[in-house]
């Protein structure tokens, strides 16, 4: 697949302190997530990405083009910025407007793109009032409409659900995913795992500066050796099946909980872990209730990656 | 909510990103003046500076309330020429010109600007534009009202004074042109750029202009004065330690200026085009 | 061996006295400020005046004592008079009246310009990020924080003008060796103490309120720089237009300066030089001192300042009160 945002040996310093570490990272189309704790990079990522810093060291590369002080690349890069900042004496639809005109649309397509992006956002009631009376979610939209006004093929969006209600939360995420089937790259730095994972299952993970992983969450999770996948058994004979599991040589651990009757098994192999469920399961004396995975999703990762 | 529009245009195939024209974006230049006037048009600020500008016809009123014995021209010397052209001015121009990149700095609202596809010596040379603009209207108006206050309805009438005018207004206008470009750049170089702006105005344009010495040559003020006697009040001599007989021409003062004006602006626009903005984000603070 | 809880301990000491609040805010704010560049360059700029004053004190000192050191410092001055050289500490008063005067003079601007640095950021940049809260959640009342405030002003401009002052004269009694001298010159180590007063409660009420205006510390800025050099430009035009006497109390600098004439009864120390030196005052001393009473400067500085407090308590509300 095509990368869409190069970093090629990237390294960003102020003073003596490293934002980001020789990092080299390809970024495809479609939706990826770029999660790290707070002072990873992710914010350096994106303001290199969008040619607001130049790096100190290494090249970055958008849609093939160096980043730095490319104002015609900009045309095709929209950022939804972390930061609460507007022209706050505008009103939305003159924020959005404005910010249509200065990417280059002329005055007669403007108008009807502003209404069809401020409609996307879900901010068509609310338009016209100052942006200094909006409330914290209106105002993530609005700064999302500014970012989606001049149809990019590239969004960045830094943090773009935070403060949202969560039915605003779920309109965005639906939003993003959109964009992402319609073909654009979108980058989303964001610290709410669950969102990231509704939104995508490729992840780009920042610590220190450093690049940790990047890829499917799934396949992150199969090349963590050091923590064996977690998987929660429940049974009426959580104690019998217990028996049955220790035997099987690809069970590394168990821990039982007899308050909520259910095991947790440790194995490195879950596929094959999993395969053998269903004929465990039709055995007398040990009918499985619940098969749950503990820690086969994007905070595992997160937490195993990143707390190591 | 509406279901995500889809990229493609339903007059063409073609997505709409590629069907966008390349080279300058012309439509973008309007809307960013029309932005960055509004932005210094804006405010309490305006406020402040409209009422310190009106100082000058107030106390012209004052003064010929009072039945002041004062010749109109030595109220016009004092008001007009060092109030308004040496105090008020210069200060109002260091204001605007040392706020138009910080301010968007400080509410964090430049990236907007910095991601869109303006090269940023467009952006820079907008903001300057759009500085000088307003200054320049404030001080023309408010050096009309001045003239207004110390010379309307007096017998014998000076007919010549409409013209006088025009020439401060346009000599106020060069001379803020030339101010805001050097503060404009001041301000892309430190922080503080007011202190340093203000030391600058008080110790070069307030003293060293003052001193009839070859240093008064690097000064704004200098060439300010010089316009002031050789073309507002043609050839007249003013009690500035300035004789005529050793100072430039009119033709080489404005030049002198309009130079000054475009070489801080280049500087200005080179240094905001290579200068790094580093937005911090509370996630990274 | 007991196994010892590492989780959140609980504080057992003694609260200090409330009376000591504000002193947190001033301190915290001094080291903040100390942190800048450009703070640190004005008052290693502020230095040079208080050596000066210190050197000459002790110079005088050296004068008074008649050493041996200073003789040939002596003969360069060839035109100075007999009664000069012969009973020096006649010119005890007057010689510490100029020195400390011109002191003020030069450290009147440097305490203007630290002002400037530090002084725009107290008030507003808490107002920006809404961190008024912070403290009325605390146990503070709103007189704390003002103090503290203006602790932090306090701090700086004392450092320039109450620090090398207290010096200079300590040095300057020592190296006299003479008892007298406390004398004849604690009235003038008083009147610098109260100017310094004056300066640091007129400019530090008047920028704080400032402050209290706006979110903006670069407006703030703007508008000291108006009240500093603006008003002394209107005083200057008022001079030449309306030829008023009061003209100079529409400059806070020129008020300023008046006290301080007045404090330092600098006209008493100009007729004293004269009578000594038996000729007319000092060419160009005239021009020194302004003719309108001085309680006319008090009279102004006092308006700005219950002014200043007015705006400050209308526009810094209590914890209730905030928006």
């Amino acid at each position: 697949m095509t990368p869409i945002v190069e970093f090629e040996a990237v390294s960003k310093w102020y003073g003596n302190v490293i934002g980001l570490n020789h990092l080299t990272l390809q970024i495809p189309a479609g939706v990826t997530g770029l999660l790290g704790p707070n002072g990873a990079g992710k914010s350096t990522l994106l303001q290199l990405a969008t040619g607001q810093l130049r790096p100190s060291q290494g090249q970055v590369r958008v849609l093939d083009q160096s980043t730095w002080n490319n104002a015609a690349l900009n045309r095709d890069i929209g950022l939804c910025p972390e930061q609460d900042a507007f022209y706050e004496w505008m009103t939305g639809r003159e924020f959005v407007h404005t910010c249509a005109r200065l990417s280059g649309l002329a005055r007669a397509a403007a108008g009807p793109q502003v209404e069809r992006t401020i409609e996307l956002v879900g901010m068509t009631q609310n338009a016209d009032r100052a942006i200094r009376g909006y409330s914290k979610g209106m105002r993530q939209r609005i700064k999302l409409a500014q970012a989606l006004v001049h149809e990019p093929r590239v969004l960045f969006l830094d943090e773009p659900l935070t403060g949202t209600d969560p039915v605003a939360r779920r309109d965005l995420v639906e939003i993003i995913r959109g964009l992402g089937r319609q073909g654009r790259t979108v980058l989303v730095s964001s610290h709410v795992l669950y969102e990231v994972q509704a939104m995508t299952s490729t992840i780009v993970l920042l610590n220190r500066g450093r690049l940790v992983a990047s890829g499917d969450v799934r396949s992150l999770r199969d090349l963590i050796d050091k923590h064996p996948h977690r998987i929660v058994l429940r049974s009426a004979r959580h104690r019998e099946l217990a028996a049955k599991l220790v035997s099987m040589p690809d069970v590394l651990g168990m821990q039982l909980n007899d308050a909520e009757r259910s095991i947790l098994v440790e194995t490195r192999v879950p596929d094959d872990f999993y395969a053998r469920l269903p004929e465990l399961a039709l055995q007398n004396g040990t009918p499985i209730e619940e098969v749950y995975s503990d820690d086969d999703n994007l905070e595992a990762v997160f937490k195993y990656l990143v707390n190591r | 909510m509406n279901e995500v529009p889809t990229a493609q245009d339903t007059r063409s195939q073609t997505p709409v990103w590629e069907r966008r024209p390349r080279g300058l974006l012309f439509a973008a230049l309007p809307s960013l003046l029309w932005l960055c006037l509004k932005q210094q048009a804006s405010g309490k600020r305006l406020w402040v500076l409209a009422f310190l500008f009106s100082l000058p016809s107030v106390i012209a009123i004052i003064v010929r309330t009072m039945h002041s014995t004062n010749a109109p021209a030595e109220n016009e010397d004092a008001l007009i020429f060092s109030l308004l052209a040496n105090a008020l001015v210069p200060f109002a121009a260091l204001w605007f010109a040392s706020a138009m990149i910080q301010d968007e700095l400080e509410e964090q609202t430049l990236t907007y600007l910095l991601v869109r596809p303006l090269p940023r010596w467009v952006i820079y040379l907008s903001k300057l534009a759009a500085t000088i603009a307003v200054t320049a209207a404030l001080s023309a108006v408010f050096s009309f009202m001045a003239y207004l206050a110390v010379y309307a309805g007096l017998e014998p009438a000076h007919p010549e004074i409409a013209d006088r005018a025009l020439k401060v207004a346009a000599l106020l206008a060069l001379a803020i042109c030339a101010y805001s470009s050097i503060f404009g750049a001041l301000s892309l170089i430190m922080r503080r750029s007011l202190a340093v702006g203000l030391v600058y105005i008080v110790l070069l344009e307030g003293i060293v202009a003052n001193v009839p010495f070859i240093a008064r040559k690097l000064t704004v003020m200098y060439y300010v004065k010089v316009l002031v006697e050789r073309w507002v009040l043609n050839d007249a001599v003013q009690d500035w330690a300035m004789p005529l007989g050793e100072l430039p021409s009119a033709a080489n003062s404005v030049l002198v200026l309009a130079l000054i004006g475009v070489a801080f602006s280049l500087l200005g626009a080179i240094l905001f085009s290579t200068r790094e903005f580093r937005m911090k984000t509370p996630e990274a603070s | 061996m007991p196994i010892f809880d590492q989780g959140y301990q609980h504080w057992h000491g003694r609260l200090r006295s409330h009376r000591w609040a504000w002193l947190a805010i001033a301190g915290q704010g001094i080291r903040t400020q100390l942190r800048h560049r450009w703070t640190k360059m004005i008052l290693s700029m502020a230095i040079a005046p208080a050596l000066s004053l210190a050197a000459f004190t002790i110079i005088w000192g050296l004068c008074e004592q008649k050493a041996a050191l200073i003789q040939p410092l002596l003969t360069l001055f060839r035109d100075l008079p007999e009664v000069f050289r012969t009973n020096p500490s006649e010119f005890r008063v007057p010689v510490w009246t100029f020195l400390l005067f011109f002191f003020f003079q030069i450290q009147r601007f440097f305490s203007m310009l630290l002002v400037l640095v530090v002084g725009p950021a107290l008030i507003s940049q808490d107002l920006r990020f809404n961190a008024v809260p912070l403290y009325y959640s605390r146990p503070l009342t709103r007189a704390d924080y003002f103090l503290g405030k203006l602790g932090v002003i306090a701090g700086f401009l004392g450092a320039v003008t109450v620090l090398p002052l207290t010096l200079a004269y300590l040095l300057g009694v020592i190296f006299s060796a003479d008892v007298t001298v406390i004398r004849d010159t604690f009235r003038l180590y008083m009147a610098g103490l109260v100017y310094s007063a004056i300066i640091i409660v007129s400019s530090g009420t008047l920028v704080l309120a400032l402050s209290s205006l706006s979110r903006n510390s670069r407006y703030v800025g703007a508008m000291w720089v108006a009240v500093w050099i603006i008003s002394n430009s209107l005083a200057e035009v008022f001079t030449h237009t309306l030829k008023a006497d009061w003209s100079p109390v529409v400059s806070y600098t020129q008020n300023l300066r008046r006290l301080a004439e007045y404090l330092f009864d600098l006209p008493g120390a100009a007729d004293r030089l004269a009578t000594l030196l038996h000729r007319p005052p000092m060419l160009g001393l005239n021009q020194l001192v302004h003719t309108y009473p001085w309680y006319w400067s008090a009279l102004a500085l006092a308006g700005l300042c219950g002014a200043s407090l007015w705006v400050l308590t209308t526009r810094v509300q209590s914890l209730d009160r905030l928006k």
